[in-house]
């Protein structure tokens, strides 16, 4: 049986066009060019520099998957398209805004969406709002003029009480050349009913991204924020290393969607998390299809009483990919709640590795959370992994964690077949069905974009 | 700490892996890390002194059927150098079972001859002196049957760490049951593990009560189809105990099956680090593997940290593992109290039913009753 990702239309890329581009490796001059371009304040450099002289200082983690080959020598950490933002299609460089429809973005900003931005290697390119929204107060902003525009909002919520820039090694090293990303700003009250997007693209070899996504849901309000990630496919390894920091304040609720899709030689060390004050929720959707080597652990802190947070990820690895994901979730208040479930998908000699933390501090009285990992192993040489972390320091909690694995039984496709499907018919119907619980949650145009990334092509059959 | 002083006649190549073990104790790092904010902290341990490992006060006796054979482990290592001499030919990546290796003081040597069904062994340890740092080499030859009672008491300001050793020939069956009640001052550090041939089957009973701090590992490692593991786990932990314990089954042939139960409770200020682990490697198929870790937390003062691994590498398999953290239902408190019994009651009741699916694995009247008895006392502080 044959299961392969379509990837011919992310595969694919344009010829190199920068405007700039920085020599490859990380040194301070790259950091101070990175700043100096963007015109920034004197405290962001500061902050910049603050990072990029911890990330010197820490180690590469040696837990998880083995980073021997990332070498970040040879990763260019700042490549500017050459292109202004704009505001309209038809003002964005032809090259990339193909690039841009082949993936489907345009459409989908018309179709479903209230408002869409587009990033390019270090710079977004295109950032629209529909107008609704911004007459309600609702910030849509590319990060970058976020930080000129509204420097009281991005001072006190960047990279301060949720990632700070000490975090771990690949946080610093975020902190020191980010470039780019969203901030959303959602007035109290405010309930933004159709979802913002965010497309973010690699084009450059050798690339670095490091957009940072700032969301802050003040007292009351909702807004539903969906991602998508993709890179062309180059011999060279390229990095992701974004920061997506929510900040849910009371009553408020954030939906966070995001499909990650970079192409097989990306590193995706990415940082993710959500602080979630009295009443609020976060909720997480989380797909991860391509990169070789994924770490990614979307974190929720319960910091305020009734405070909750769902998961909901799946995870696929191919033929030398390495996913290694989870949630982690901090229960610090009373009556909190989370709900995790990850599941996974392993074939080709792929590895996927559920990462998860759970904690329970000894303020969390009745905290309950319960935690569902499955694994389908596709084939004999693809491994499954489950590695979750549980600290509880109080007796009022209800925690479980429970996981499975196993391949797809030949009495279910037996079952099928008799009930006249093809092998190849059974088998994609049981795949689907696996992921169907993730995929509903999806938006309709990424469910469709899922369910078209994981095409079944069967070869040979089972058994 | 001064380089270890063999006892006499011990070959050079032990003198050799004496030294060896010293040296990776002291330079692997005292602070175990676990997980984000989970460890174990070696710095905390009142490791023993050389000179005081080689004292031997205790009081402890092995009775047996007349078909068992037991030496001590200087006789053994000349009699099964193939068996033993294993166990001592790479140096430990664990810090305290290289401490053990390089002090070890005592040991003993238990052969179950082939095709013998033998009466239980009993091992009983009143702990006395300091430090006691022994070795047990439990071999059980081709279908042959046994199960062996560890039950270990006494003990101060103690420190004992022990290392078990089963090896289970093809069609074999060992069921070791040990039950840890030193008193509170003491540290007991425990090391146990199986090889399992093709057809046998090893069960771990292993009842963690006694003791400050106790560190207590049990490795099943099937190597040969058709082996079974199973182990099965009982802790309690009241005061200021704290409990690291960890259950692994390696499963490296087809056709094996696994299945590991923990069940603990914790009062006071105890805090517990449970691991856990089954593997499957790639050439293992057709195996079952199920691993159940479940906590009730009596007191808020109390911590559990669980850290259950699966390591799947073939998907001709059917794994499963879970854990829960928890405190006795209300609803069942409520059930109870309405017919009769006082709140206190209820809970006791409760926590006492808890326990029995691992010590109904027993079978053993007095050690269960001496097992229950403690887990009501300790229910009720």
């Amino acid at each position: 049986m044959e299961f392969t990702i379509d990837r011919s239309k992310y595969d694919e890329s344009n010829e190199d066009t920068s405007a700039y581009k920085a020599p490859p490796g990380i040194t301070k001059e790259i950091v101070l060019q990175i700043s100096k371009q963007k015109n920034e304040p004197e405290w962001m450099l500061q902050k910049r520099l603050a990072a990029l002289e911890l990330f010197a200082k820490t180690p590469l983690p040696k837990w998880g998957p083995n980073l021997d080959k990332l070498d970040l020598n040879k990763i260019t950490f700042f490549v500017r398209p050459g292109a202004k933002e704009a505001k309209t299609w038809d003002e964005v460089p032809e090259a990339i805004r193909k690039t841009a429809e082949r993936i489907g973005i345009p459409e989908a900003e018309r179709l479903h969406l209230s408002g869409a931005g587009y990033q390019y290697d270090s710079d977004v390119v295109y950032h629209n709002l529909k107008k609704e929204w911004d007459e309600k107060g609702v910030i849509f902003e590319n990060m970058d003029i976020a930080v000129k525009k509204y420097p009281e909002l991005v001072k006190k919520y960047f990279m301060t009480s949720c990632v700070p820039i000490n975090d771990h090694k690949f946080v610093m090293l975020h902190a020191a050349v980010w470039s780019g990303g969203t901030f959303i700003y959602v007035p109290q009250g405010v309930k933004v009913t159709v979802p913002l997007q965010a497309y973010f693209r690699m084009n450059a070899q050798s690339g670095g991204q490091f957009e940072h996504t700032l969301i802050i849901a003040d007292k009351d309000s909702e807004v539903h924020y969906i991602e998508g990630c993709s890179a062309p496919r180059f011999e060279a390894n390229a990095l992701h290393a974004g920061c997506v920091e929510l900040h849910v304040l009371e009553g408020a609720k954030i939906k966070y969607s995001s499909v990650e899709n970079w192409s097989k030689n990306t590193y995706n060390l990415n940082t993710k998390r959500a602080v979630v004050s009295k009443n609020g929720t976060v909720a997480w959707v989380n797909g991860n299809m391509g990169s070789g080597c994924t770490m990614l652990y979307p974190c929720s802190i319960l910091a305020g009483e009734n405070a909750h947070a769902d998961y909901l990820g799946i995870a696929f690895a191919g033929p030398g990919q390495n996913q290694d994901t989870g949630s982690k979730v901090i229960h610090a208040s009373p009556n909190t709640t989370s709900n995790i479930r990850a599941k996974s998908i392993s074939k080709g000699g792929g590895i996927s590795s559920y990462r998860g933390y759970l904690r329970a501090t000894n303020a969390a009285k009745n905290a309950r959370t319960s935690v569902v990992c499955d694994a389908l192993l596709i084939d004999d040489k693809s491994t499954s992994n489950t590695y979750p972390f549980m600290k509880i320091d109080n007796n009022q909690v209800e925690i479980s964690h429970e996981a499975s694995v196993g391949k797809i039984g030949e009495e279910e496709i037996f079952y099928l077949m008799s009930r006249g499907l093809s092998e190849e018919e059974a088998l994609k119907m049981i795949v689907a069905g696996f992921i169907e619980p993730i995929v509903r949650q999806l938006p309709l145009e990424y469910a469709v974009e899922l369910n078209k990334l994981i095409e079944l092509e069967m070869e040979n059959s089972v058994g | 700490m001064p380089a270890p002083a063999s006892p006499n006649k011990e070959p050079e190549w032990l003198a050799e892996h004496r030294k060896a073990s010293l040296e990776r104790f002291k330079t692997l790092p005292s602070l175990i890390k676990y997980g984000l904010g989970i460890f174990a902290d070696t710095n905390l341990l009142q490791t023993p002194q050389l000179n005081h490992a080689s004292q031997s006060t205790d009081d402890q006796q092995i009775t047996s059927d007349s078909r068992v054979e037991v030496c001590t482990l200087a006789e053994g290592i000349e009699k099964y150098p193939s068996h033993i001499a294993k166990c001592f030919s790479t140096v430990p990546q664990d810090k305290l079972l290289a401490l053990h290796h390089a002090i070890f003081s005592t040991g003993t040597v238990i052969r179950v001859p082939a095709n013998t069904s033998c009466k239980p062994v009993q091992i009983n340890l009143t702990l006395k002196s300091e430090a006691r740092i022994e070795f047990l080499f439990i071999i059980a030859e081709k279908n042959s049957s046994v199960t062996i009672f560890d039950n270990a008491q006494g003990g101060q300001a103690s420190y004992r760490s022990q290392a078990v050793h089963i090896t289970a020939q093809e069609g074999a069956t060992v069921k070791y049951i040990s039950t840890q009640q030193f008193e509170e001052q003491t540290t007991s550090i425990s090391r146990k593990q199986a090889s399992v041939a093709k057809n046998a089957s090893v069960t771990w009973i292993d009842c963690c009560l006694g003791s400050k701090f106790a560190q207590s590992t049990t490795k099943t490692i099937l190597e040969e189809q058709e082996a079974e593991g199973k182990t099965y786990g009982l802790f309690f932990g009241t005061n200021k105990q704290v409990f690291d314990l960890n259950a692994q089954t390696i499963h490296r042939a087809s056709k094996t099956s696994s299945n590991m139960l923990t069940k603990g409770a914790l009062n006071g200020n105890a805090k517990t680090i449970y691991r856990g682990l089954v593997r499957i490697e790639q050439d293992a198929h057709e195996c079952i593997g199920h691993q159940k870790e479940d906590t009730l937390m009596l007191s808020e003062h109390a911590e559990a940290d669980a850290v259950p691994y699966l390591e799947i590498n073939n998907n001709n398999v059917k794994c499963g593992h879970g854990a829960t953290v928890c405190q006795p239902d209300k609803e069942k408190i409520f059930y109870l109290m309405s017919r009769g019994l006082s709140e206190q009651e209820a809970k006791k009741n409760m926590v006492e039913g808890f326990f029995e699916p691992v010590i109904l694995e027993i079978n053993d009247d007095a050690i269960s009753n001496q097992i229950r008895e403690t887990i009501s006392r300790y229910a009720e502080c």
